[in-house]
């Protein structure tokens, strides 16, 4: 799992932008080195960061 | 999905150095690239799952024809999911390679190329979406690209042709030379890091419509009802086109040019007998007036052509192009995005849309398309719920041309009904089976401009395997009812399941004939009903019958190939037992 994700682009050190969250516990999506991925709630939970800019809605990470 | 029979099961050309391997990441172009260096049209779409079934195709190459084979789209080489592991082995059994990466995208991108670079390959890379980083504000070196990984870069944009000389040029160069030396190993993301920084630079990006786009569409607040709109405007462009193109187009046509015809035919042949109602089918009574008439006289060249091309094939058509520029322009995957929740209620994943949206032109594709599902589990549920409660398009422009007289209301009450089905079935199948569904990861790629070209491709390839499933069903369909009806046996079925169709469903005996047709074709099957003088809540019960029941037997093979005989037996079991339900249901409260 963390292959996959690393391999889309989502990796230690990264900063992630979460675009959009659905309702009731549904898939997020976020935006990290240009890609845009649609995680399960789950597997987003998983996903530990750090916030680092009070933009709107922006976060870093750090992925595992 | 290859829908049509391109790849399919073929097994791979022998292992050989000379074939040209297309490896990326999902959503780079490469199908574009393939058909590009093929001159052969395949499937090439936006959403991730396209290719789950490599294409093979041949390219003229110093002279010399050799295989090129579109790999699966993989985001790395350790296999994480059945699409990459397909790529993996086709790897490992040699030929050039020609690594396809979005430049808009580097630095994912290179991830692959890099792996790549530490295996004993020879390779070029492809560069592609080259255009869109000047509009992006993007600027890569490609020459130092180059340097820094050892092989060639060549820039393209596939889908306008530019760079593709280029790239055939190295591809020669490269598959004449030695294997390059592999990079050491070491910390990809390390190496990835220095070389993006050396070779890339980005201007400051304003905001454009794209993005704009992109926010209205994902956000629940407006995507919501972006996504029920847009779906109901892609449905209302296939109504107004399919009902356009035939009471402008497909009817006159019929009337003028090929009454005559027909009228002369019938005369030649004395008007009666048995080769003249098998090709012409038998006059009819209409306010009156003894006739031949395209719907209901059940000739092969009065039925059986007017059903394919004059009600059905202008709403395939129509189905066809929306879905494509819905795909193409990347619309797709953020519809899973936003029905995923909608469908975990099915036991599905968002990405479950892709197959069952499909399956509303045909359930046939539909069908194939569950192999993009992850689990066995997803794919029983998902060729289920589409064998089921997905009218096929040849089914709704039946029911359009059936109820539509009597009233929108009674059309929708059909699709009323089917989705409660629909629910009703999901959440059983979800019930029923405990195993894990695994979460949604699902790459969302950047709106694009359609390309008329390939979505011109793609409708003219969907359609031959339109022609090739229906016209020889529905004219098998049309033989088998005229001989039912001249040897008697017409009766006698209607006699046997009449009965139970009466007391059961409130349907006149003959529509037992009808469902029993419908599985040859749901389309010939609800042409039967057109004759029976139904009421219109009568012709609800039966479309939404038809509709349950059996699929039509090229939606049974191939579920039957999919699936196995076991699920194959329980999907048809869960059919019956939801048709006979929800009949004595509409029977009580209609």
């Amino acid at each position: 799992m963390q292959a996959r994700l690393e391999n889309m682009g989502l990796r230690a050190g990264k900063t992630v932008t979460r675009l959009s969250s659905m309702p009731s516990g549904g898939p997020i999506m976020v935006e990290c080195g240009g890609t845009r991925l649609a995680l399960g709630r789950g597997i987003a939970q998983h996903v530990r960061v750090r916030e680092v800019a009070q933009r709107t809605e922006s976060g870093t990470d750090r992925d595992e | 999905m290859a829908d049509t029979g391109i790849g399919g099961d073929t097994e791979l050309a022998t292992p050989d150095d000379t074939r040209v391997l297309l490896v990326g990441n999902p959503n780079v172009g490469k199908s574009v690239v393939f058909s590009r260096l093929t001159g052969v049209g395949t499937m090439c779409s936006n959403y991730p799952g396209t290719t789950v079934e490599f294409l093979e195709g041949s390219m003229r190459l110093a002279g010399e024809r050799v295989p090129v084979i579109d790999v699966p789209g993989t985001y790395g080489l350790s296999a994480t999911c059945p699409a990459e592991d397909v790529a993996c082995r086709i790897l490992e059994d040699g030929g050039v390679i020609v690594n396809v990466i979005d430049a808009t995208n580097l630095e994912r991108n290179l991830a692959l190329t890099l792996q790549l670079r530490q295996r004993p390959l020879r390779m070029v890379v492809a560069l592609n979406l080259w255009d869109e980083t000047r509009h992006r504000g993007i600027h890569i070196d490609a020459e130092r690209l180059s340097e820094l990984l050892g092989v060639p870069v060549v820039p393209t944009s596939a889908v306008a042709g530019v760079g593709i000389k280029d790239l055939v040029g190295a591809i020669e160069q490269v598959a004449a030379s030695e294997t390059p030396e592999v990079l050491e190993p070491g910390d990809v993301w390390c190496r990835l890091g220095t070389i993006i920084e050396e070779v890339q630079q980005l201007e400051h990006r304003h905001h454009t419509w794209r993005d704009m786009l992109e926010d209205i569409t994902i956000k629940p607040v407006t995507g919501i009802p972006f996504g029920v709109l847009a779906l109901l405007a892609a449905f209302a462009m296939v109504r107004f086109f399919g009902e356009t193109v035939i009471a402008y187009v497909m009817e006159p046509l019929f009337e003028t040019l090929w009454r005559p015809v027909v009228t002369a035919l019938s005369e030649a042949l004395g008007g009666a007998g048995f080769i003249h109602d098998l090709l012409v089918g038998s006059y009819v009574l209409i306010d009156g007036v003894r006739t031949l008439d395209f719907v209901q006289s059940f000739g092969l060249l009065t039925t059986g052509l007017f059903v394919v091309f004059g009600m059905v094939m202008p709403y395939v058509t129509a189905f066809y192009f929306v879905l494509g520029l819905m795909e193409d322009v990347g619309y797709l995957p953020r519809l899973a995005l936003l029905l995923d929740r909608v469908m975990h209620r099915l036991g599905l994943h968002g990405y479950a849309v892709i197959p069952i949206l499909l399956a509303f032109g045909c359930n046939v594709p539909g069908i194939l398309a569950t192999r993009v599902l992850d689990t066995r589990r997803e794919r029983f549920i998902a060729a289920t719920l589409i064998s089921v409660g997905v009218p096929c398009a040849a089914l709704q422009a039946m029911i359009f041309a059936l109820l539509g007289p009597y009233g929108i209301q009674y059309v929708l009450l059909v699709y009323g009904i089917l989705v409660i089905v629909w629910f009703v079935l999901g959440t059983v199948l979800r019930l029923t089976s405990r195993d894990f569904l695994p979460e949604i990861i699902l790459e969302i790629p950047s709106y694009r401009r359609p390309s008329f070209r390939t979505l011109w491709q793609k409708l003219a390839m969907r359609l031959r395997g339109f022609f090739r499933e229906a016209v020889p069903v529905v004219f098998l369909g049309v033989v088998v009812i005229d001989l039912i009806y001249m040897t008697g046996a017409f009766e006698l079925i209607a006699r046997v399941a009449g009965p139970m169709m009466e007391s059961l469903f409130g349907l006149p005996p003959e529509t037992a004939l009808a469902i029993a047709v419908g599985f040859l074709r749901k389309d010939v099957a609800i042409g039967m009903l057109a004759p029976l003088d139904l009421s219109a809540i009568q012709l609800v019960k039966s479309s939404v019958m038809l509709a349950l029941t059996f699929p039509c037997i090229a939606t049974y093979a191939v579920m039957l190939r999919e699936l196995g005989w076991l699920d194959t037996l329980k999907a048809t079991g869960l059919m019956l037992t939801i048709a006979l339900v929800a009949g004595v249901a509409m029977n009580l409260a209609l």
